[in-house]
């Protein structure tokens, strides 16, 4: 019997060892110009990021210049974390030209920039809010891509590509990254566009059924909807938000601000009667995204990347947010 | 017809995701509305040519999407008169805008082997100049223009440091006698030394030098670059205030000029307008500001500097517009039922008093303008007042008149809160004008798409409201109306009867349906509710519609449902409405009588089945009534869903299967009418599963390989052919016999 005990005890302690695979967590890194400012710096080392997220370049599509990369990024600093780049694909250019051709203009600027930079990396992640139109050839480009380049490569997944797996299709990736954000249209009065429970839950009881192993990007970010005559006419990015408590044409009341006085501020004319509606993310809404995915996902998510590694951004919450959510999956 | 644009935003946002915002701005303002066809003003009959692209527009210029910077135009023109003989308009356009600077480099030095188009004497002594010139100039753009996109520089902002090139360039400014020459290379020193590392030597060079050249387009173009300096210095204030003096002064450069503007803060915007130095810079300032900002205060300040100024004209019709878009005027509205707000009140207020004035360039302008400010704001004495003073300044300007005549008829109606024969009688020319009869204009950009809309709507909508069912149809078609039979019949007696007022006449004319259509859409509901006599008689009403042809023998029964298939099949007989229908009566004759019940019964299984979605005979329905909202279920109630709930049904045909079952003779019979009972069964479960609503098709769904009672029941016939055919034909049941 003391033996059984004895049995008992050390399969208990053994599974509870065992019973927390590690979550890993990392940012998006999604500004023109690589720059970590002290603030990022110590939120990449407090949550032992290993590897970052970053934009390189988007991919766009006009009449007059054909397929072309917008704002490829630039390195100011040597980074001491893996680098994963990200490239984020209109899914407009995949309505155009060669997807090989595409896929080797790619590749090579992604070497010119970890040229620049000093740096290499092992995984590229791809960015594209595909459609049924659009499948085939973003398909092709994915698989093209993974075999000219030989590197693992992974791709973001909306909600309704999790639904409707049979319409959207699944890509040929190594992995996806789940993207729990953007979930309405701006605008859509009484309702936050960029977390939703109420619309995401209608979404994730499909997460069991989805055959790719997941990764998980959570919303960090808030920007702030402009209104006029009740319209939504344009969005406020952090930067242009920067000091408006302290500005005396706004009043703050909630998450809104209303404009006393037509007024410049940061480069946008504010007209009186003129409102901001602030969206955000509160920490408990991300230990709930946690909580419910955790419960909807068939595996546990490899890394739980936050959007966006940004001081604005970090400001908003205590700086042990990341583990608390990350620990509730 | 363009719409609110908050869906193309949701496209934005859904598709751009983790970029959402970043693209969301790089559009600018106005990215989410389209007034093109949401207004009753065509704003061009307000605004000259060059200031059409400030004319409201959902894109940051109006009519204007190409990148090509406006000044081009005037600098191959200001070449080509140089050049003269030596080369025609289509070479220089090509040596300035397209050709490399290898090709230049070719040319200058005389080795004549590029291929261009166009007339150029390479040894004339200007084709010399010209070249040496571009030979310079390519040097100084190869830091302003960057043609190989995926090119990678991890440098953000090229400089231009070939100093021997800017000496050069300098000294030949300085020693050229040529004044053509001469201005061209102090513009090309200002723009070397502002695209290199010091900047500061631009606006150095420009001061020391700028009161010796002429006021010309390329003088504003170096003034542009002075004030990119400041720009980049972030010396917003002074930068703003030198771009304005470019928007007032160089047409060319206008729309460059305000694309520039940007005051960062509040401060800014204040120090601008006290480095104006009079009051055409103020009112230059004003003007831009009002272009990004407030029109109705900039057209106040504009109004008291300098009545005169033309700027007032673009921002008046952006005024209006925007007055317009917030009202129940625009068809974007009307159906939220917004009312104007107070904002639009006082533009109308301000707008009177100028009008009244007549101080202004074009005085009528601003009475027709005051004119619909006050309708839209309901003060009618006022539009009335001004429409009739725009009248008589506007005898010579036909274009203007027929803007005018919208307007009142605009004004007209919505002063209407009932009906009756006398405003009918009253209003009949204007309607059959705007409705009917309106003339080409010649100008195509006039609109009168939001006036049509809004006038039948509004009309449409008194008719409701005093219970005229016929004539608010005859405005605007409805779902549904039909299927309500006091309507139904309540319109065949309007178009039977023998005499329409004229008024009557201008309703029938706008609306497209006949009689025709009405007895072919009650003979179609009769066909459905299997009363065939019925359908009959009343498809024999339907003139030329009961001989149109179907496609496919309605008659055919498939194992597979392909109702293209079925029309590209050789057919044994054609079948016309109305033939189709007496062909079922001859059938339910002969099952009445005991003639072979079997195959009657099975064929006219096949015709129902064939009248629903999933059979070939869907043309049968197709009318201009029947499924004239289409048959998909919208949740619009204003849209018929019955439609659907009708074509998706299977009931008839079940019935007939059943009967064909139960007078089979043989198992090969018994086989066919399981199967075909079992393709019902399946209709009516997917029908379920899927929901008539709601998510109805959407995706794709999945096969479910359910055991129908028609399946297993078929499973009892393997020995037939039929069930072997059945077997190679379709997979569903393959799978199904594989599963169970």
């Amino acid at each position: 019997m003391k033996h059984l005990y004895f049995f008992v005890a050390i399969s208990l302690a053994l599974a509870s060892c065992q019973r927390q695979p590690l979550v890993e967590r990392s940012f998006y890194y999604w500004r023109t110009t690589f720059d970590l400012s002290q603030g990022e710096q110590d939120a990449i080392k407090y949550n032992g990021v290993s590897r970052l997220y970053v934009r390189y370049f988007d991919i766009d599509f006009q009449q007059q210049k054909g397929i072309f990369p917008r704002a490829p990024i630039r390195f100011q600093t040597k980074p001491d974390v893996d680098i994963v780049p990200v490239l984020f694909i209109k899914n407009e250019v995949f309505m155009q030209g060669d997807v090989v051709d595409l896929a080797t203009k790619c590749l090579k600027l992604i070497g010119d920039i970890n040229r620049s930079a000093g740096i290499s990396n092992d995984e590229i992640q791809l960015d594209c809010d595909w459609t049924v139109q659009t499948r085939e050839a973003y398909f092709k480009f994915v698989e093209t891509v993974k075999a000219l380049s030989g590197r693992k490569v992974s791709a973001t997944i909306r909600l309704h590509q999790v639904k409707y797996p049979e319409t959207t299709g699944i890509p040929k990736v190594d992995r996806g990254v789940l993207m729990y954000y953007n979930m309405s249209a701006v605008g859509t009065p009484d309702r936050n566009s960029i977390y939703d429970r109420k619309t995401a839950l209608r979404y994730i009881k499909s997460l069991k059924d989805y055959p790719l192993p997941l990764d998980v990007a959570l919303p960090i970010y808030g920007w702030g909807v402009l209104r006029r005559d009740g319209k939504p006419i344009g969005l406020k990015r952090k930067e242009d938000l920067t000091g408006i408590d302290q500005n005396p044409h706004f009043e703050h009341s909630g998450n809104q601000f209303l404009v006393t006085k037509n007024h410049y501020f940061h480069a946008t004319y504010y007209q009186q009667g003129d409102r901001i509606v602030i969206e955000s993310v509160s920490k408990q809404d991300l230990v709930e995204m946690a909580e419910d995915l955790s419960d909807a996902m068939r595996n546990k998510p490899g890394t739980i990347i936050f959007y966006d590694l940004d001081d604005f951004n970090l400001r908003r919450y205590e700086k042990d947010i990341f583990g608390q959510t990350a620990r509730n999956f | 017809m363009k719409r609110t644009f908050l869906a193309k935003l949701l496209g934005i946002s859904s598709g751009a995701m983790l970029f959402a915002y970043g693209v969301m701005l790089a559009c600018g303002g106005d990215w989410d509305f389209d007034y093109v066809y949401t207004t009753n003003l065509t704003p061009e009959l307000f605004v000259p040519e060059p200031d059409r692209p400030m004319i409201l527009s959902q894109n940051l210029f109006y009519g204007t999407r190409e990148s090509q910077p406006s000044f081009h135009d005037q600098m191959i023109e200001d070449w080509t008169k140089y050049l003269g003989e030596a080369a025609d308009q289509q070479a220089v356009s090509f040596f300035l805008l397209e050709s490399s600077r290898v090709v230049i480099d070719t040319l200058a030095n005389k080795k004549k082997t590029v291929g261009f188009k166009g007339k150029f004497d390479a040894s004339s002594k200007k084709a010399q100049e010209f070249m040496r010139f571009l030979h310079l100039a390519k040097k100084v753009e190869s830091a302003s223009v960057n043609t190989d996109y995926w090119s990678y520089d991890p440098i953000e902002y090229k400089t231009f440091d070939d100093e021997k090139a800017m000496a050069e360039i300098e000294n030949i400014y300085k020693s050229t006698q040529d004044v053509f020459l001469k201005k061209r290379y102090w513009f090309q020193t200002i723009k070397a030394y502002f695209y290199s590392a010091d900047k500061a030597r631009a606006i150095k060079f420009f001061d020391q030098t700028s009161g010796t050249v002429s006021k010309d387009w390329l003088y504003y173009r170096a003034l542009s670059y002075v004030a990119g300096v400041h720009y980049k210095n972030k010396e917003y204030a002074r930068a703003n205030y030198l771009f304005s003096i470019v928007f007032d002064k160089s047409p060319a450069l206008r729309r460059t000029a305000l694309f520039n503007f940007h005051p960062q803060e509040q401060s800014d915007w204040q120090q601008t307008l006290a480095m104006t130095k009079n009051k055409d810079e103020k009112a230059a300032v004003w003007a831009m500001q009002g272009y990004y900002g407030d029109e109705l205060e900039a057209i106040k300040e504009i109004y008291s500097l300098k009545p005169k100024s033309t700027d007032l004209e673009f921002l008046l019709s952006r005024l209006v517009n925007k007055v317009e878009y917030n009202s129940s005027f625009s068809t974007e509205q009307w159906e939220s039922g917004q009312e104007f707000g107070i904002k639009s009140v006082e533009a109308a207020s301000v707008v009177s008093k100028i009008a009244k004035d007549e101080k202004t360039a074009k005085p009528h302008l601003w009475h027709m303008a005051a004119g619909y400010l006050n309708t839209i704001v309901a003060q009618y004495d006022g539009s009335s007042f001004h429409y009739q003073k725009a009248e008589a300044q506007i005898a010579d300007n036909a274009m203007l008149q027929v803007q005018l005549r919208l307007f009142r008829l605009v004004d007209a109606i919505s002063q209407l809160d009932q009906i009756d024969s006398q405003t009918e009688n009253r209003l009949l020319p204007e309607l059959r004008w705007l409705l009917l009869d309106f003339p080409g204009t010649g100008n195509e950009e006039f609109r009168r798409e939001n006036a049509v809309r809004w006038v039948r709507s509004t009309l449409s909508g008194l008719y409701q409201k005093a219970e005229n069912p016929v004539c608010a149809e005859l405005y605007v078609r409805k779902g549904g109306f039909y299927r309500n039979p006091d309507h139904l019949k309540a319109m065949k007696a309007f178009m039977e009867k023998s005499y329409w007022t004229p008024y009557q006449s201008m309703l029938l004319d706008l609306y497209n349906l006949r009689q025709r259509d009405i007895y072919h859409f009650e003979a179609v509901t009769a066909t459905l509710d299997n009363k065939i006599a019925d359908a009959i008689s009343l498809m024999q009403k339907a003139g030329e519609l009961k001989d149109a042809e179907l496609l496919g023998d309605p008659f055919l029964g498939n194992i597979q449902d392909c109702h293209d298939c079925d029309h590209i099949a050789v057919k044994k007989r054609s079948y016309t409405h109305i033939q189709f229908l007496e062909e079922i009566q001859k059938k339910q004759l002969k099952i009445r009588n005991l003639e072979d019940v079997y195959t009657n019964s099975l064929l006219l299984g096949n015709a129902f089945y064939n009248l629903t979605h999933f059979g070939n005979a869907r043309t049968f329905y197709e009318d201009d009534i029947f499924t004239f909202w289409g048959y998909e279920y919208s949740g619009d109630d204003r849209m018929d869903n019955q439609p659907m709930q009708d074509v998706f049904n299977c009931t008839i045909a079940r019935k007939y299967y059943e009967q064909a079952l139960k007078y089979a003779k043989n198992d090969e019979q018994r086989a066919r009418c399981h199967y075909m009972l079992a393709k019902c069964e399946r209709n009516d479960y997917y029908n379920e599963a899927l929901g008539l609503g709601g998510t109805f098709w959407y995706g794709e769904g999945k096969a479910h390989f359910l055991a129908w009672d028609g399946f297993v029941a078929l499973k009892k016939y393997s020995k037939t052919k039929f069930y072997r055919d059945v077997l190679n034909e379709c997979g569903y049941f393959k799978t199904y016999i594989e599963k169970h």
